[in-house]
């Protein structure tokens, strides 16, 4: 007869006493949760204990529950090491879901619309707790994840897993890869600063050189001819919804193939031609609960605090100044995984090199293993594979370091002069001047003759100088020059950097070896640093470069017999001397020495 | 069970391992948790500082030109960088100084006359605190507080002369000592950020009461060249020269141009070359048609004795006077282009303008618009004031510039 009108608990209790009831309540409750493992089941797996009852409930989770049906009751003990697999597979899944959340949580703060977008970064950099933190972590582990999942596939071509039967897994993974790539390429632009309009920019002109449709292509991507608000909100949802979407679909069927075919064990484990991995003798299987699902958790809280800590110490995620689609940066380069794209460019035809030269590889990293089906595994039977690995990993280095702006971009050296040493902070570097503490820009005009030769007097050189350009007329045309700048000055008399600072000093120091390297387009050259008041803590600098005029061809001097320049003189025969400038402003508080 | 191979084989290691690193992140999550405050304040700081340099190099580009190098202002705009513009009141001191004395004076008086009249009203306590009340005063200002108070006030304010002297170069270039805030000025209901920023976005429309000088529209929502991000840094440039400072008589005197009111005594002070026929509306042009005729005969009789001077009228009519605001396409006005072919080829034909020449119709048309209404265009349209706000010179130099417009007339035909 039960207690109540209906069957319950409470009938438990009557029946056995509380205290039992109460223990057997929990037990089922814990066994239905993990979905086949009791209280007691459990405090045995993490003892380390051997299972008391048969059948072995440590199977029945993957059997029956939700979650570890996917997983692999046991792993074979050769793929638990670090080698083979280095767990790159596994930490590409775990970058997977850690870049979803932390994209998820920064989805509430971000608005794409090109009005609002880096007032919002803005924002959240100064008035949203941990924003800058969850800013950082989900760009280094997108920059983590293109490199983890570029790595994956090095490790499973070298160890030959992509060969039969696992030909869809490899050609799965190459789509993961670059989806990878596209979902960091996206999501490049969205903070809507300079170094995002301009890598994507550059980035996205690929786009445009797709033979016969590349100018619908460019349209459909940027939702206009310029990169713009539509562009922006394209990225945006491919960055949030669309690749995401692929991804995951992708990630599903790669991790059921992965499975189905079970952990290519390493080679030298298999006769060749042969694939054991689903037969795991006895004696070399280590169960997933509880040995692999320990691990995996220690795991995961190491990987993560890895992450953490780089990102309160080490890591922080770039921000340049607004996007300003007129104002191209020096020195501009695609995303580093898209260097190798960039640098084939400067190869020739842009629709070869930008479109069907990478079409092309990517086609044929799909294919590989429909190429190459040799049966073996090992390195001495797959030499001609192997060769061409390491013939386009090269490639791929090469024309990556032919991506930046160091190779076969020429700019004029007095830009170059003026640039490094003016530029904002960009790629976490900035113009040598700007981080000189505010206190050591004195007012006053400084000359690079003052250090061209370090044996003279300092005040005697800047004087013969001060002198110098006054009889030349130098002077006129420097302060004409400056004035057009709208700089407030009358005249500029050079005096030696004070002997306080230091960094001024050292800054001065720099631009003298700038100048002397270009001793020979910049024939008899100087610099000069121009300190003024503008408000009360703002200073404004003038960067000044002049040098002989010197003739040129196509940009190069023209060198005589002697390997001297050849200057440019007037109808007087006098030397022609140029000069070019540049200023910036610096406000007291703008902290660039971070 | 074959264990070795996993990095750490013992289970209790690896959990303790895992528990460890978990710990440790959440120390880590929390000292990041302790520093944002800090941290977040830092950045909001460096960010503005950052954002006043990028407005300084816009204002460089764009504003320096007109507003001056550091921005005190040019005959073209008034100085940013003025006291007038943050509020600054130079009285504020001694005015209150002065109105403490006043107030205690007439305390005094008051006091007095009540214990010198009919006190048989007060209980002893009343008049007991009144006698208090001026022995308080005898003892801050002396045995003769009203006297006393009556010298301080006379220093005060002799100073207070003095220091409307010291503001008279300012007072000359527009400054109104009375109103000393410009947006009270202008009767801004706003903040001064606000002020800023939206006089940025629209720009300024010309206007004889408020300002001559154009201002362009600089925002790209109102078709001017500049992103809202940067007129945002530009006004936290502007608004930087108010920053913690502590404005003296020097900062107002370094002022080259005040905004002000022409009308009220700024403005340049010019010999106006006809002012008897400004402000004429076209109801009024026949009775005063008389004064009309004669008074653009003496003009043009005086401008044969001046050499205009074509660039310095383009400068004019496109610049301080912003003719070409409107006379630019067809829609308000005439077009700019072909005005003397015009005034030739087809005004000219118009009996109404029989007997006129072409300079005489020009001269007549700057002068007193209303005398002749263009076919097609309304009348009361163009400033009727130019009679009293040009010199014979910038006169001559207009019609010059109108004279040199002798291309094809676009109108013609039409």
């Amino acid at each position: 007869m039960s207690v109540l009108p209906f069957p319950s608990f409470l009938d438990d209790v009557k029946e056995k006493g509380l205290k039992k009831a109460v223990f057997e309540g929990v037990d089922e409750v814990v066994e239905r949760l993990t979905a086949g493992l009791n209280i007691q089941d459990v405090r045995e797996a993490l003892r380390g204990e051997s299972p008391s009852r048969r059948p072995n409930p440590r199977l029945t989770p993957h059997a029956d529950g939700f979650w570890l049906h996917m997983r692999p009751s046991y792993f074979n003990t050769e793929m638990v090491g670090i080698y083979p697999t280095f767990r790159l597979g596994w930490l590409s899944t775990y970058f997977v879901f850690f870049e979803t959340i932390t994209g998820i949580i920064l989805m509430f703060w971000y608005t794409p619309s090109p009005e609002i977008a880096y007032g919002n970064m803005l924002a959240m950099l100064h008035n949203v707790p941990f924003g800058q933190f969850v800013r950082d972590l989900h760009r280094l582990g997108a920059e983590a994840m293109v490199l983890i999942v570029f790595l994956h596939m090095l490790r499973t071509f070298y160890t030959g897993s992509y060969k039969k039967p696992r030909q869809f897994t490899w050609f799965t993974g190459v789509i993961l890869l670059i989806l990878t790539g596209f979902l960091s390429f996206t999501g490049y632009l969205l903070p809507w600063d300079q170094l995002a309009l301009w890598a994507v920019t550059i980035g996205a002109s690929m786009a445009e050189a797709t033979p016969l449709i590349g100018e619908q292509v460019n349209l459909i991507v940027r939702g206009g001819p310029e990169m713009g608000a539509n562009g922006l909100l394209r990225f945006y949802m491919a960055h949030v919804l669309m690749l995401p979407a692929l991804l995951f679909v992708f990630t599903g069927v790669h991790y059921y193939k992965v499975i189905i075919h079970g952990h290519s064990l390493p080679p030298q484990s298999e006769n060749i031609g042969e694939d054991t991995a689903k037969r795991v003798p006895l004696d070399k299987r280590v169960y997933f609960i509880p040995d692999i699902l320990t691990s995996e958790v220690m795991w995961f809280a190491v990987t993560t605090f890895v992450m953490i800590a780089l990102c309160v110490w080490f890591y922080h995620a770039p921000l340049e100044s607004h996007a300003d689609p007129q104002v191209t940066p020096l020195g501009t380069t695609a995303p580093w995984y898209f260097l190798w794209i960039q640098g084939a460019l400067k190869l020739g035809d842009k629709t070869f090199w930008g479109v069907i030269f990478p079409g092309i590889l990517l086609g044929f990293l799909m294919v590989v293993p429909y190429i190459d089906v040799g049966p073996s595994r090992r390195f001495a039977d797959r030499r001609i594979a192997l060769s061409v690995s390491f013939l386009m990993l090269t490639a791929t280095v090469v024309t990556s370091y032919m991506g930046l702006p160091e190779f076969g971009v020429a700019t004029a050296p007095d830009q170059e002069i003026l640039n490094e040493l003016t530029f904002e902070p960009a790629h976490n570097h900035m113009g040598l001047l700007r981080p000189v503490p505010f206190e050591q820009l004195a007012v006053g005009a400084y000359t690079t003759r003052q250090f061209a030769a370090e044996e003279v007097d300092a005040r005697a050189a800047v004087e013969a100088f001060n002198v110098e350009l006054e009889e030349t007329g130098q002077l006129a045309t420097l302060v004409q020059n400056l004035q057009s700048s709208h700089l407030n000055i009358q005249t500029v008399n050079f005096t030696p950097v004070p002997a306080d600072a230091a960094e001024l000093r050292h800054v001065m120091e720099e631009f003298e070896a700038f100048i002397a390297s270009e001793n020979i387009e910049l024939l008899d050259g100087w610099g000069a640093v121009i300190i003024t008041q503008n408000q009360q803590d703002v200073k404004r600098i003038d960067v000044i470069v002049n040098w002989q005029d010197i003739v040129l061809e196509n940009g190069r001097p023209v060198l005589d017999e002697n390997g001297q320049p050849i200057p440019v003189v007037d109808e007087n025969g006098n030397a022609v001397r140029r000069l070019s400038t540049k200023h910036i402003f610096i406000n007291q508080n703008s902290a660039y020495f971070d | 069970m074959n264990l070795k191979r996993l990095l750490i084989d013992r289970m209790e290691n690896r959990i303790l391992v895992g528990t460890v690193a978990f710990l440790a992140s959440m120390v880590l999550i929390g000292w990041v948790a302790i520093n944002e405050p800090g941290r977040m304040a830092a950045f909001q700081q460096q960010q503005l500082a950052r954002s006043i340099e990028h407005g300084a190099e816009l204002y460089t580009n764009n504003c320096a030109e007109c507003h001056g190098p550091n921005g005190l202002g040019s005959a073209r705009a008034p100085g940013l960088n003025n006291p007038q513009l943050f509020g600054v009141n130079f009285f504020n001191t001694i005015d209150t100084e002065i109105a403490t004395l006043e107030t205690a004076k007439a305390d005094i008086e008051g006091t007095q006359a009540t214990l010198n009249g009919d006190t048989s009203t007060l209980t002893s306590e009343q008049i007991a605190g009144l006698e208090e009340k001026l022995a308080a005063y005898a003892e801050r200002y002396g045995e003769d507080p009203l006297a006393a108070i009556d010298t301080q006030l006379a220093a005060k304010e002799t100073e207070r002369t003095n220091l409307l002297a010291q503001m008279q170069p300012a007072i000359d270039r527009g400054y109104d000592p009375e109103v000393p805030n410009r947006l009270n000025v202008v009767g801004w209901g706003g903040t001064l950020e606000a002020f800023i920023h939206t006089t940025l976005i629209s720009g300024r429309p010309t206007s004889t009461s408020y300002w001559p000088q154009p201002m362009p529209a600089w925002s790209n929502t109102a078709g001017g060249p500049l992103r809202d991000d940067q007129l945002e840094n530009l006004t936290n440039y502007v608004l930087n020269w108010g920053n913690n400072r502590n404005w003296t008589m020097d900062d107002l005197l370094a002022v080259q141009q005040f905004a002000k009111i022409p009308s009220e005594g700024g403005g340049e002070t010019v010999e106006a070359v006809a002012p008897e026929v400004a402000n004429i509306q076209a109801a009024e042009v026949e009775a005063n048609r008389e004064t009309i005729d004669a008074t653009v005969a003496e003009v043009l009789t005086e401008l044969e004795g001046v050499t205009g001077d074509p660039n310095n009228g383009q400068t004019l009519y496109t610049g301080s006077l912003a003719c070409s605001s409107c006379h630019n396409n067809a829609s308000i006005a005439p077009p700019t282009e072909g005005t003397f072919t015009r005034a030739e080829e087809t005004r000219l034909q118009d009996p109404a303008l029989a007997d006129h020449t072409a300079r005489q119709y020009l001269v007549e048309s700057i002068l007193v618009p209303n005398a002749y209404i263009a076919p097609g265009y309304p009348a009361n349209a163009m400033p009727q004031n130019f009679g009293e706000r040009l010199d014979l010179q910038q006169l001559a130099d207009l019609v010059a510039y109108l004279e040199s417009q002798d291309g094809p007339d676009p109108l013609a035909g039409s």
